[in-house]
This record gives C-alpha cells, sequence and structure tokens, in this order.
C-alpha cells in the first residue's frame, strides 16, 4: 500500500520484494524479485567482498527498472 | 461407512518442528494426523481420516511457490485424498499464499474440496478467495480451536453436498459468485431503507459489493538515473539500535527517518530490525542486506544514480492494517515530495 501511495503521486518507485504476487495484486508496478522475504538483497552464503558485489549487482537491475 | 481420507497441510509452527528459526525447512511427511491437523481430526469426528500431514517451512514454500508447491501437489497426489485441509494461516501472509496456492492447485489438478482459513489481514485472502473457500478465522492461535472446528463443520457440510448459506452467515469470505435470492421486500423499498440507514449514519449492509480495483498509472520513467537521486526505503523494520522512535515491531502506524549521511555502509550492531514476521538473525548479521547502503554508495560513486538522499526511511510492515499502510505511504509520498528526491528503492520482507 506504501507503493500504491508513491505511484498514485507519480513518484517513480521500484519494490524489492519477495512474495511478488501480493505487489502484483495490489497494483504495484515495477517489482524485482528478491533473494528472500529475509534478506531481500544478501547473499549470505557468499564471502563478503563477492556479496558485495553481487549486491551492487542486484541493486543496480532493480534501479534500471525506474528507466523503463 | 467409508470414512473421508484427508490430507492436511501445515507450516512449520503448526507442524511443531519450530518458530522463525524453522521457516527455511524442506517438505516433510507424516503418515496420519498432525500437529493442527489432529485437532481438525478431533472436531470433525467419526467419519474422517487425515491419512497425511504435509508441514513445510513458510519461507521455502512463499520463496519458490511453484517448484515447493509441486512437489507437495505430488505428494498429495500419491494419496489421491477425497479433500485437502490447509492452516488456518491466521494473519501470517507466507502462510497464507502457502495454504491459498496448495487449495487452489488441489481443486484445479484433481477437482476435491479444499478449504483454508485465514485472517483478513491476511494478503493471501485476495489473491485465493475466488478460487477457494476461505474460512474467516482470528488474528493468531488464540482462536485456533474454535477456527478449527468451523473449518470441520464446513467441510462435512461440503461434502455432504449440503446447500450453503451466504459467505457472511456460513463464515468465508466472498468468492464473487451471485445467486438469486427471493426477499420479502421489494428492491426499491431495500434501497430507501439504505438510503435512510446511511444518511442517519446506522450501519448498513450493500447487497453488490463492488471490486475496489484501482490499479495506478505507471509512474513516467527516469530519463537519466545518472542525474536521479533516490532514497532507500524499507517495510523490514530496520531501526538505529536504540529504536530512537519506538518503532513497533508489527502494524506499524508510522515511519522513522535516519540519517547516512557520510556513512559507506551500514554496520553490524549499530542498525537493528524490530519485525516479529521473519528471522530477523541474517540481517541483523549485516542490515546492508535490507537496507544496501553500501551498494548504493558503490552506484553512487560509479556514477549509475545522481545521488543516495542522505537519509534513507523505515516501517514495519507486519499485519499491518490496509488504513495504517496507507498513511504511512501517504507520509513517506510527502517527504520524498519535499526532499527534492526523483524515485524510491523499497525494499520488502
Amino acid at each position: 500500500m506504501i507503493v500504491r501511495e508513491l505511484e498514485k503521486a507519480g513518484i517513480p518507485t521500484v519494490q524489492v520484494c519477495n512474495m511478488t504476487p501480493v505487489a502484483d495484486a495490489v497494483g504495484v508496478q515495477r517489482i524485482w524479485k528478491s533473494v528472500s522475504i529475509k534478506y531481500p538483497l544478501g547473499t549470505p552464503q557468499l564471502p563478503a567482498e563477492l556479496e558485495l558485489a553481487e549486491r551492487v549487482r542486484m541493486t543496480r537491475e532493480a534501479l534500471k527498472m525506474l528507466e523503463q | 461407512m467409508k470414512k473421508l481420507r484427508v490430507v492436511y497441510y501445515v507450516n512449520q509452527f503448526f507442524g511443531q518442528e519450530g518458530g522463525e528459526e524453522a521457516a527455511s525447512m524442506g517438505v516433510s511427511l507424516y503418515s496420519g494426523a498432525y500437529g493442527t491437523a489432529k485437532a481438525f481430526a478431533k472436531a470433525y469426528g467419526k467419519g474422517c481420516e487425515v491419512v497425511a500431514t504435509i508441514i513445510c517451512g513458510d519461507n521455502c514454500i512463499a520463496e519458490n511457490l511453484e517448484k515447493v508447491g509441486s512437489e507437495i501437489i505430488d505428494l498429495v497426489k500419491f494419496y489421491s485424498p477425497d479433500a485437502f485441509i490447509a492452516g488456518p494461516a491466521f494473519t501470517d501472509g507466507r502462510y497464507g499464499i502457502g495454504c491459498g496456492y496448495l487449495c487452489s492447485e488441489v481443486i484445479r489438478q484433481f477437482n476435491i474440496p479444499a478449504i483454508t482459513g485465514m485472517n483478513q489481514l491476511n494478503p493471501g485472502v485476495e489473491l485465493y478467495r475466488k478460487q477457494v473457500y476461505i474460512l474467516k478465522t482470528g488474528k493468531n492461535a488464540i482462536s485456533a480451536n474454535k477456527d478449527v472446528k468451523r473449518m470441520a463443520v464446513f467441510l462435512k457440510k461440503l461434502v455432504n453436498g449440503k446447500k450453503l448459506a451466504s459467505p457472511q452467515e456460513e463464515g468465508y469470505f466472498t468468492r464473487g459468485y451471485k445467486r438469486n435470492v427471493k426477499m420479502e421486500r421489494r428492491p426499491a423499498a431495500r434501497a430507501v431503507d439504505m438510503v435512510l440507514d446511511k444518511y442517519y449514519g446506522r450501519p448498513f449492509n450493500t447487497e453488490i459489493t463492488l471490486p475496489r480495483k484501482n490499479i495506478n498509472a505507471r509512474p513516467a520513467a527516469i530519463r537519466d538515473l545518472s542525474k536521479a537521486t533516490i532514497v532507500i526505503a524499507t517495510d523490514g523494520g530496520l531501526y538505529p539500535a536504540d529504536n530512537p522512535d519506538k518503532m513497533p515491531s508489527a502494524n506499524a502506524d508510522r515511519f522513522g527517518v535516519y540519517d547516512i549521511d557520510g556513512l559507506d555502509s551500514l554496520k553490524k550492531g549499530e542498525w537493528v530490525i524490530r519485525h516479529n514476521g521473519y528471522d530477523n538473525s541474517i540481517s541483523n548479521d549485516d542490515p546492508n542486506r535490507l537496507v544496501p547502503v553500501d551498494a548504493m554508495r558503490k552506484l553512487e560513486k560509479e556514477g549509475v544514480i545522481g545521488a543516495l538522499h542522505n537519509k534513507y526511511l523505515a516501517t514495519t510492515g507486519l499485519i499491518t492494517t490496509v488504513e495504517n499502510s496507507t498513511n504511512t505511504g501517504k507520509g513517506i509520498t510527502n517527504y520524498v515530495k519535499n526532499n527534492d528526491i526523483d524515485a524510491v528503492l523499497l525494499t520488502s520482507t
């Protein structure tokens, strides 16, 4: 409902979430499926440096949706 | 008389495997009734036998709905039951989505009765109420006995082919079907009554609920991300360790604004999650997994984005009423408008 209010006001928003059917049912326009409910942009199985690189990649991918 | 063969689905908690720490467990199977299924079998009485109880962790199923779902459906198929019961899931969104999805697939593939129970706050209600009978339940396990009993009574009605009363009387969420009923009074008289009730502020019930779907137009794309200021927001409940705003761990009615000016990363221990709806440990170990300040700073330096707004916004999205989350959304919208922010990255748990 937060994103719904933002989008109603015309503010470009990307929602990084895991339960995408819920966001979709609410009518969210830009949805990026996260890694996990518990850690949306984490990959705890990776060593710290690689995890950061992976998070940069994922965050960039999500943000790119704002340009579409 | 042949007993009704039932397969039952519960999550890790109601399958007595554990709480949030067990929420990522995979599918396991008990022969016979286990956990909630036992209470259901008892409530139904002699005519029913729970042949198997399937247990799966909430995170496991919600994160891989179709894959884990089909694994569970295969197990159901193996038992070829007469009916399938899931939950009740109360307000738990992950559990509700699991229950709703499994029931809808069982109905679609095997054409047998499948029912579940949820509270109106559960997002699973809107997703599955058209395909599945979802009984209305309390908010949490306190009402479990009563709710499970009602599910048993309802299933009995379904399998015995009894005519159902209205969704309100039966206590399930409307499925969007209409049925002709003969009323004592004519429509004109009923409509006038309704207008008078509305005028005098008395309670009244509409006879036809209009769908409240009003999807927004897609906000225009950002032309050039490298010139845009982005703010991070989260509903995952990450706050400074001392929680200065005393943000609640469920049903937040507001959001907090937290300074990250000059920070390249969120340090473990300085930021702590207050959200009772998921296992917080992994994101507490590295708060950037929820609020990706470290990655955003890199993207800022690389010029992918223009700037990261120097504060992030946080609320706790758990069992939050539509009213509260809409108000929080309005507040965040105002904040964004008043702070020269071009776009929002919102992370959800």
